[in-house]
């Protein structure tokens, strides 16, 4: 019903099968748009705006260096200099072993369990406790909430069913952060495995509690009280500015690359790998594949 | 092509699919059906998305965010 008075572009679009002339990307994102050279408006991206900025190399090294100076300085009487979220998977693992072995920083671990893990990333974390000598944090969510707010997005029918998981993985480390005096987060984010983000409507912000408020209105069946939330806005702004917490993404200042990263885990601390993206998690591999099924 | 081959073996796919059923208290064909049924986007629901493109306009005029996400 509500598509009646949409652009006949839409259409259009839909019937004149496309795919760009640099990447796989093609008009099942009805939204993509291509240039003269026949590359799609992600290329362009990539290019234009991700590129210049990404720095795996000696000007990371530079760039990165004075800002680990800080967090030592920063940190100095305290247990800890920085706090690193922990999922098991290679980018957060391999973070922590920079953070302890090649920056020389004292981190605390941070994981939340949302009641998916799978066994390589369980096992993962224990092996870089011991093999790194690191403290670890684990925050349980409770599960009835957690399954409730699961249910309610797939009963709403949207393709971002992992948004209460993405959601509670962020807002559980940005409150733990702020409630603790941390001024640094670490995170396992990067360039290399995730520069280009798919389109909104395949992926929406996991950050907007309000969108999760309203899906589990209208169909959770359980308030949700010890569920950790944050707003976008809340970390953005409040724990930015005023709490002062800020988010580091130190995979994007030296080289990295995945199998070689995962060979070096598995060699220095019997760190398991895992052949697919998402492994570390039985919801998100799942998901991972019917995505593929579906494009 | 790599997309086009499944993300894993169809034998742990069915594996991983039943027991996310299980854990939410499903059975097999009742999350089935969730997955057949009518797709649905983020606009179907409320969103934040005008603030936040609001303050994504501001974070780019500052020159502080380059990324286009849409």
């Amino acid at each position: 019903m509500r598509n009646i008075n949409k652009p006949k572009v839409t259409i259009r679009c839909h019937a004149m099968y496309k795919v760009c002339s640099n990447c796989i990307m093609d008009t099942t994102d009805p939204n993509i748009t291509f240039d003269e050279r026949g590359w799609c408006d992600y290329c362009r991206n990539y290019y234009e705006n991700i590129l210049p900025d990404w720095h795996p190399n000696h000007k990371g090294e530079k760039i990165l260096a004075p800002l680990i100076d800080k967090i030592k300085k920063d940190g100095k009487g305290r247990d800890h200099d920085c706090l690193i979220g922990l999922s098991g998977g290679v980018d957060s693992s391999y973070v922590t072993y920079l953070a302890k072995e090649k920056f020389g920083l004292r981190p605390m671990l941070f994981h939340v369990d949302a009641g998916w893990n799978s066994q390589e990333a369980v096992h993962n974390i224990e092996k870089l406790v011991d093999g790194l000598g690191l403290d670890l944090y684990t925050e349980v969510i409770d599960w009835p909430e957690m399954k409730d707010l699961q249910l309610a997005f797939f009963k709403a029918q949207v393709p971002h069913i992992d948004t209460p998981q993405d959601h509670v993985f962020f807002a559980g480390l940005y409150n733990f952060a702020a409630k603790n005096g941390h001024k640094y987060i670490l995170t396992g984010a990067n360039y290399s495995t995730e520069c280009v983000r798919e389109p909104l409507e395949w992926h929406y912000h996991a950050s907007d509690l309000r969108q999760i408020k309203d899906i589990h209105h209208l169909f959770g069946t359980r308030p949700l009280k010890k569920f950790p939330t944050a707003d976008i806005f809340k970390y953005k702004i409040y724990y930015r500015f005023v709490k002062g917490v800020r988010v580091i993404k130190p995979l994007n200042y030296v080289p990295y690359i995945k199998e070689k990263a995962m060979q070096e885990l598995a060699e220095r601390f019997g760190w398991q790998t895992y052949p697919y993206k998402h492994y570390e998690s039985r919801f998100t591999r799942i998901l991972a594949s019917e995505e593929v099924r579906l494009r | 092509m790599r997309i086009a081959q499944p993300a894993y073996d169809e034998k742990s796919i069915a594996q991983d699919f039943e027991y996310i059923a299980k854990k939410l208290d499903l059975t097999v064909s009742e999350l089935q059906e969730i997955m057949n049924g009518e797709n649905k986007t983020y606009r179907d629901y409320k969103n934040s998305m005008s603030l936040i493109n609001f303050g994504t306009n501001i974070l780019r005029i500052a020159g502080i965010q380059k990324v286009i996400i849409r």
